[in-house]
């Protein structure tokens, strides 16, 4: 159908929003777990690894996704960012690295990672239409993780600590036989 | 007379005699069967010892946290200890069932949980399997196990753990692309002709419906545009309802006012799962000229949770 517009005298202008149907169905979904309202609370200076299920269930086309961090790019990071994401399969995975610094305690970060789908524009007109999810938490920074280094190098004080204890105990019932003798 | 008398006896005794032996047609037991004397002989017989002590449900095990899986079911086994300081025998094995509950959500679960087997003279081990949906809430869902033992019968529960139950953000929306028909220059509130979208929420996020839309722009002069702001969405409908909805801002993911994913269960039918999106062209601008706008140069629209 086309509309005259009475000011434009001359030409009738259509614009054509034009229909081409490329699939009849756009379907994904993506299960995380923390999401708004269960956060993820580490240690400062803690790296943890959250596993972000990218699923294709309903769709009879493999799908692709792209995974773009929106929000906490300072503590997260992703490998990849374009996954394929097969028909009925619900276990593709997004390792998404979180590591919080050493001097960030008793803070918290809001993490936002936007998973959409690459839906081509379209040819010859038209408004296609895509489909994409959120996933937003927080991260609650508590306490600083221990060291490792740190619990080495006390282990090995209290070590020294008993090898000096033992040495002066023997040196002193040394010392009493020579005396006695 | 004495010898008659002697005689009657010895007749009477020998009639005796002879009615035990007929009646009988049988002379195994005949002293039993003389004097009435109970028989005896071996049998089998199966004692039941029913003891006084309640049954315990000891422990659960944990499930980890679980993955609802888009548009279908998810079945969760796991594992519970029934306890009873009478022994296994007192135990009543097919007494023991257990459910997963969650304030607002429809409680799971299962009638019948399966004897594993026994682990020591006190305790047996139950295995039990609970069918979860997609549309089933995210959280802590508490597990519940009960059961009861033959002797004291009373029915014995454990709510002491729960398992989370993780978000899953899924839609299938249909169709996937807008259409409208010819529209002019300067022209305004003009519906599409194929809405709605129809979103169905295949997942168990519960919350309202982001569009992210983008120019459309020229496909022969594409530095001409119809900026999206001109677009309004809404969730009605009739009499260019949606004409006055949400207008949506440039590459911006806008939040449709009203809009709910609604989760629940779409073979239900009835709208549940479902939220249903009509746009609008509010106004197409005076200053283009007639050619084909797309979302071939700028990019699709997204619909988002």
């Amino acid at each position: 159908m086309q509309i005259t517009n009475n000011k434009i005298m001359k030409i009738i202008l259509p614009i054509f929003l034009i229909v081409i149907l490329i699939s009849l169905v756009n379907a994904f979904g993506v299960s995380s777990p923390y999401w708004e309202g269960n956060p993820l609370t580490l240690a400062a200076g803690e790296t943890k690894t959250v596993n972000l299920n990218l699923q294709n269930m309903v769709g009879e086309e493999d799908v692709n996704v792209k995974v773009e961090i929106k929000e906490g790019l300072e503590i997260a990071s992703l490998k990849e960012d374009i996954y394929t994401v097969k028909s009925k399969t619900s276990d593709t995975f997004v390792p998404l690295k979180i590591k919080i610094p050493r001097e960030a305690e008793n803070t918290s970060y809001k993490l936002i990672a936007e998973v959409r789908t690459v839906t081509p524009g379209g040819e010859g007109g038209a408004v296609m239409l895509g489909t994409g999810m959120t996933v937003a938490f927080d991260v609650l920074v508590s306490g600083k993780v221990e060291s490792n280094k740190f619990i080495i190098i006390i282990g090995a004080c209290i070590i020294l600590a008993i090898i000096i204890f033992i040495i002066i105990i023997l040196r002193k019932k040394f010392g009493k036989k020579k005396k006695s003798k | 007379m004495k010898k008659r008398e002697i005689n009657l006896l010895i007749l009477l005794l020998i009639i005796v005699l002879s009615y035990s032996f007929v009646s009988a047609m049988d002379f195994s037991d005949l002293w039993g069967k003389i004097t009435g004397k109970v028989t005896s002989q071996e049998t089998n017989i199966s004692i039941t010892v029913a003891g006084a002590n309640q049954a315990q449900i000891t422990t659960v095990s944990s499930i980890p946290n679980t993955d609802p899986t888009e548009s279908s079911s998810k079945a969760i086994t796991f594992y519970a200890i029934m306890y009873d300081a009478d022994g296994v025998g007192d135990l009543n094995d097919s007494s023991v069932n257990a459910t997963f509950s969650k304030a607002g959500e429809t409680t799971r679960y299962n009638s019948s949980c399966v004897l594993v087997g026994d682990l020591d003279a006190t305790s047996a081990n139950y295995s039990c399997l609970i069918t979860m949906w997609y549309w089933d809430g995210s959280g802590a869902w508490t597990i519940n196990v009960s059961g009861t033992d033959l002797g004291n019968q009373t029915r014995v529960y454990n709510d002491s753990t729960t398992f989370t139950y993780n978000e899953l953000k899924a839609m299938a929306i249909s169709p996937t692309s807008l259409t409208w028909p010819g529209v002019s220059i300067g022209a305004t509130n003009q519906v599409s002709d194929n809405d709605p979208t129809t979103v169905n929420n295949t997942g168990n996020y519960d919350g309202t419906i982001d569009l992210t839309g983008i120019n459309l722009l020229g496909e022969t002069t594409a530095s001409e545009y119809i900026p999206v702001v001109n677009f309004s969405v809404d969730i009605d409908t009739g009499g260019a309802a949606e004409c006055d909805g949400t207008n949506l801002v440039n590459n911006t993911a806008t939040e449709i006012t009203s809009s709910d994913s609604n989760p629940g269960n779409l073979s239900a039918g009835g709208g549940a799962g479902q939220e249903e999106l009509y746009y609008c062209i509010v106004e197409v601008p005076s200053d283009i000229s007639s050619q084909t706008y797309s979302t071939s140069e700028g990019g699709s629209w997204t619909i988002a949770y």
